[in-house]
C-alpha cells in the first residue's frame, strides 16, 4: 500500500496530491504538494524540514549554542563588533529598512521588554512596574545598534530577536527552495503563515481558512492563487486588568502594549515576509488598524 | 524618521523584501540540494530573481565671475540577474554656457577678439584676463557596462562609452579582469582602456603656433587616441581597514591642442601687444601619463574615514599631488553626513607660458616661433586648489536621497618675469567654482 508506506515517512495522500507535516519553530508546519509521486513528495518534505530547522537553529533566540546560533553569538559579544554571514546581514538590512519605513514601530531590539511583560495567561493578571519597563527601554532601539554590514555591534544589555520575521522568512525560503526543485503546485504553511507557488491547478485557487482566535470555526475563507498570507495577534496571549485588555504586541517606543488593537490581523501580500510585517504593523496602529490597512490597498481580515 | 503609509510603505517594503529574498547568498550556503534532474523529478522551474537599481542625479556647476555654468542630469540603471551578471546603462546630458579664459594676456587697454569664422567678436575690458563668452555646449554621453563572474575567483568587467558634442566626439571601450586571492582578502585587477576622439571645432583646427587671422590655414578635424593600462590591488588589512593601490599608465596620440586657446605676443619691455598680437597654441602630439593612487577606508565603530592620495606625472612636465579626505558620519535612521576636503598641487607643463615675447619667443617678421610648443591654458600652469564639501544621504521611500555641495578654489602661480604692464596684472585668472549634486537611488 503506497499510502501507508508514504505516511511512515511523513507524507499522506490527499485527493489530489500529498501533504507532509513536521514540527519546527514552535508550531505545526505543513507542505501541500499537488500531484507527483510519493517519493518526490518525501524528498520535497525532507528539504522543507531541513531548511526550516536550519533557519530555526540559526536564528531562534531559544538556542544557546553560539556555535551554530547567530543570536547567541551576538548576545555573547559583550559590546564587541561581530562579523555576520551574508544571510544574517540580509536579515539585518531588512530589519533596518523596516525600522526606518515604520518610523521605529518595527524594532528587532524590542525583545528585552519580555522581561517585564508575561502574557502566559498565569493568573492573576498584573501590569508590570513602570520603572522596570522604563529601565528595559534603555536597552531598546535599533538606532543604538551599530550596523555596518557585515559588522554588528550590539551595546551591552541589548538583544536582537528575529522572532518577528523569522517564521515568515522561513516560509518564503522553503517555498523558494522547493520551487527550484519542482514545477508542481505547492503550499507551505508554518503555523498559519503560508505562501503558495501559484494556483493549485490551472484556474483553481487554494482555499485557505482564517481561524477565529477563540473558536475552531473558520472566520473567513481566502482564495489564494499567488503570494502569501500571514496573521498577527493571538487572543490567548493578553492581560486583562481592571477590564482593560492588553494585547501581546508591544510598542518598542513606549514599552507598553498598544491599546485598542484588534485581536488578530491577517494580510495577503506578495511574500509571507511582507504579509507578516504588514499584519504586525497593523496591530501596532491600535484602533486605527483597519483604516491603516485600507490605505495599503491589500486584502486583509481584522478580528476585533 | 517619519513612518511611511499606504502605497509608499508597500513599495518600500516590497523593495526591502526583494533584497532579503534575493538568492545572492543562497549559492554559498551549505543546505544540500539534490539534483532534481538526476533523480528524474520535474526540472527546476523558477526563473532567477532579478534586481534593479536605478540612480538619478542632477549636477549644478557654477564658476565664479560669470564663467562657465553647467547643468548635468544623469540617469543610470543596473540590472543584476540571478547568475550574478550585472548590466548597466548610464545616460548623461550636459549643458554648458558661459565664458572661459582664451589664453590671451590682459592688457591696460580693452581687447577685441574675432571668432575663427570672423562672424562674431567680443571685447574684454582693460586689465582683465580675456574670457571667450561663446562657450556654449551640450553633450550627450551613453555608457554601457557588463560585469560578470568568470570562473570561481574572477570577475570580468566590460564597458563602452560614447559621447557627443557639436565639436567633439569620443568613443571608448574598456575591460578589467579582477581575481581574488587569499580567501577574497586580496583582489588583483588588470584593466585596459582605449579611447578614440575626434575634434572638429567651429572654424576648423588651427595649425599650432600660427598668427590668429581669419583666413589662416585650418584643418576641418583632427583625431586623438588614448590607451590606458591599469593595475590594481585591493587588500583587506584587518576587519576595519581596507586599502587599495592603483597604478595607471596611459598614452595619448594625436591632437592635444585646444583649438580655442590663444597666446598673446607682447613687447619684452612694455608688456603691450605687438606684431602678430595673437597666436594659436601648440602642444605635443604625444602625452604619456603615470599615476599612482592609494586609498584607505577605515571603519570606526560607526563612522568611516576615507583617505586617498594620488600622484600624477606626465612627460609634459606636470607633477601633481592630490590628497582627498572624507569622513562619513553615520547618524540614526540611516542618515549620514560626509564632510570632505581635497587638496591639489601641480607643477606647470614645460611649455606653459603666460605670453610670447616678441623676439626671443616669436618673430612677427616671419610669423614664426622659436619654441616648439606653447600654451597659456591655466590647466597646464602651476597651481594649487582646495575643495571643501559636504554630502548627506538619507533613506527615503525605499531608496536613498543624497545631496552634495562643494566649493572649489584655485590659486595659480603667475608666470615669472612679466614684462612692463603685465607685471601689475593677473595674467592667469584663477578659478572658483561651486558644485551642487542632488541624487536619488532606488533598488527594486
Amino acid at each position: 500500500m503506497p499510502v501507508t508506506a508514504a505516511a511512515a515517512c511523513g507524507v499522506t495522500a490527499t485527493p489530489s496530491g500529498w501533504a507532509g507535516r513536521f514540527q519546527a519553530m514552535a508550531c505545526g508546519c505543513e507542505v501541500l504538494i499537488e500531484g507527483g509521486s510519493a517519493a518526490q513528495a518525501r524528498e520535497l518534505l525532507a528539504l522543507a524540514q531541513a531548511e526550516a530547522r536550519r533557519i530555526e537553529h540559526k536564528f531562534s533566540r531559544y538556542r544557546s549554542s553560539p556555535a551554530d546560533n547567530v543570536v547567541s553569538r551576538l548576545h555573547a559579544a559583550g559590546g564587541q563588533p561581530v562579523q555576520v554571514d551574508d544571510e544574517t546581514a540580509q536579515l539585518l538590512d531588512f530589519a533596518a529598512h523596516c525600522h526606518a519605513i515604520s518610523g521605529g514601530l518595527f524594532d528587532i531590539t524590542s525583545g528585552v521588554l519580555r522581561g517585564a511583560w508575561r502574557f502566559d495567561g498565569a493568573a492573576p493578571h498584573r501590569l508590570p512596574d513602570t520603572a522596570l519597563v522604563q529601565a528595559l527601554l534603555q536597552h531598546v532601539g535599533w538606532p543604538r545598534v551599530q550596523w555596518q554590514r557585515p559588522w554588528l555591534t550590539l551595546p551591552a544589555g541589548m538583544e536582537v530577536d528575529f522572532g518577528g520575521i523569522g517564521k515568515e522568512y522561513a516560509v518564503d525560503r522553503v517555498l523558494a527552495l522547493l520551487r527550484a526543485q519542482t514545477e508542481t503546485p505547492l503550499l507551505v504553511n508554518f503555523g498559519g503563515d503560508l505562501a503558495v507557488s501559484g494556483p493549485r491547478s490551472p484556474g483553481a485557487a487554494w482555499q485557505v481558512g482564517i481561524e477565529c482566535p477563540d473558536s475552531a470555526a473558520a472566520a473567513g475563507l481566502v482564495q489564494l492563487s499567488a503570494g502569501a498570507l500571514a496573521t498577527s495577534g493571538d487572543a490567548r496571549r493578553h492581560l486583562l486588568v481592571q477590564g482593560v485588555r492588553y494585547g501581546h504586541v508591544l510598542d518598542p517606543r513606549t514599552g507598553w502594549p498598544v491599546r485598542g488593537a484588534p485581536r488578530s490581523v491577517t494580510v495577503v501580500a506578495g511574500s509571507c515576509t511582507e504579509a507578516g510585517l504588514l499584519s504586525t504593523l497593523a496591530l501596532l496602529q491600535g484602533p486605527h488598524a483597519r483604516r491603516w490597512l485600507q490605505s495599503l490597498g491589500m486584502p486583509f481580515w481584522v478580528l476585533d | 524618521m517619519n513612518p511611511l503609509n499606504g502605497p509608499a510603505l508597500r513599495l518600500a517594503l516590497g523593495a526591502a523584501t526583494a533584497a532579503l529574498l534575493a538568492p545572492g547568498w543562497a549559492a554559498a550556503q551549505s543546505t544540500p540540494q539534490p539534483d532534481a534532474k538526476a533523480r528524474g523529478a520535474a526540472a527546476p522551474a523558477t526563473a532567477p530573481t532579478k534586481t534593479w537599481q536605478v540612480d538619478s542625479a542632477v549636477l549644478f556647476y557654477a564658476e565664479g565671475g560669470g564663467r562657465v555654468r553647467a547643468v548635468e542630469p544623469v540617469v543610470s540603471a543596473r540590472l543584476t540577474d540571478g547568475n550574478d551578471v550585472a548590466y548597466g546603462l548610464k545616460l548623461t546630458l550636459d549643458s554648458l554656457t558661459g565664458a572661459s579664459p582664451n589664453g590671451a594676456a590682459p592688457q591696460p587697454t580693452a581687447q577685441t577678439f574675432t571668432s575663427p569664422s570672423g562672424k562674431s567678436t567680443y571685447t574684454t575690458a582693460a586689465n582683465r584676463a580675456p574670457l571667450d563668452p561663446s562657450f556654449k555646449d551640450t553633450r550627450v554621453a551613453l555608457a554601457g557596462t557588463l560585469d560578470r563572474p568568470w570562473g570561481d575567483r574572477q570577475r570580468l568587467q566590460l564597458g563602452a562609452n560614447f559621447s557627443s558634442e557639436y565639436d567633439f566626439i569620443s568613443a571608448a571601450v574598456n575591460a578589467t579582469l579582477a581575481r581574488d586571492y587569499n580567501n577574497k582578502n586580496t583582489t588583483v585587477s588588470l584593466g585596459l582602456a582605449f579611447e578614440a576622439d575626434q575634434l572638429k571645432p567651429v572654424g576648423g583646427m588651427p595649425v599650432g603656433l600660427q598668427p590668429v587671422v581669419a583666413n589662416n590655414h585650418r584643418v576641418a578635424k583632427k583625431n586623438r587616441t588614448v590607451s590606458d593600462l591599469l593595475l590594481g590591488v585591493t587588500q583587506v588589512m584587518n576587519r576595519r581597514w581596507l586599502t587599495q593601490l592603483n597604478l595607471g599608465v596611459g598614452r595619448g596620440s594625436g591632437a592635444h591642442s585646444d583649438p580655442y586657446k590663444l597666446l598673446s605676443v607682447v613687447d619684452g619691455s612694455t608688456g603691450l601687444l605687438t606684431g602678430d598680437r595673437y597666436v594659436s597654441e601648440s602642444r605635443p602630439d604625444q602625452r604619456s601619463r603615470t599615476s599612482l593612487y592609494w586609498r584607505n577606508l577605515v571603519h570606526l565603530d560607526r563612522d568611516v574615514v576615507d583617505v586617498g592620495y594620488r600622484f600624477y606625472s606626465d612627460d609634459w612636465g606636470i607633477r601633481a599631488h592630490t590628497l582627498d579626505l572624507r569622513y562619513r558620519w553615520q547618524l540614526a535612521g540611516g542618515l549620514y553626513v560626509e564632510p570632505r576636503w581635497r587638496g591639489y598641487r601641480q607643477t606647470a607643463a614645460d611649455f606653459s607660458r603666460g605670453w610670447l615675447l616678441e623676439g626671443p619667443d616669436w618673430s612677427s617678421g616671419n610669423h614664426r616661433a622659436t619654441l616648439a610648443y606653447a600654451s597659456a591654458d591655466t590647466r597646464l600652469a602651476a597651481f594649487t586648489a582646495h575643495t571643501v564639501g559636504i554630502k548627506a544621504g538619507l533613506p527615503a521611500w525605499g531608496g536613498e536621497f543624497t545631496a552634495r555641495v562643494e566649493a572649489y578654489r584655485q590659486q595659480i602661480t603667475q608666470p615669472a618675469g612679466a614684462p612692463g604692464a603685465l607685471g601689475a596684472l593677473q595674467v592667469m585668472p584663477a578659478l572658483r567654482a561651486t558644485t551642487v549634486v542632488l541624487g536619488y537611488s532606488l533598488p527594486f
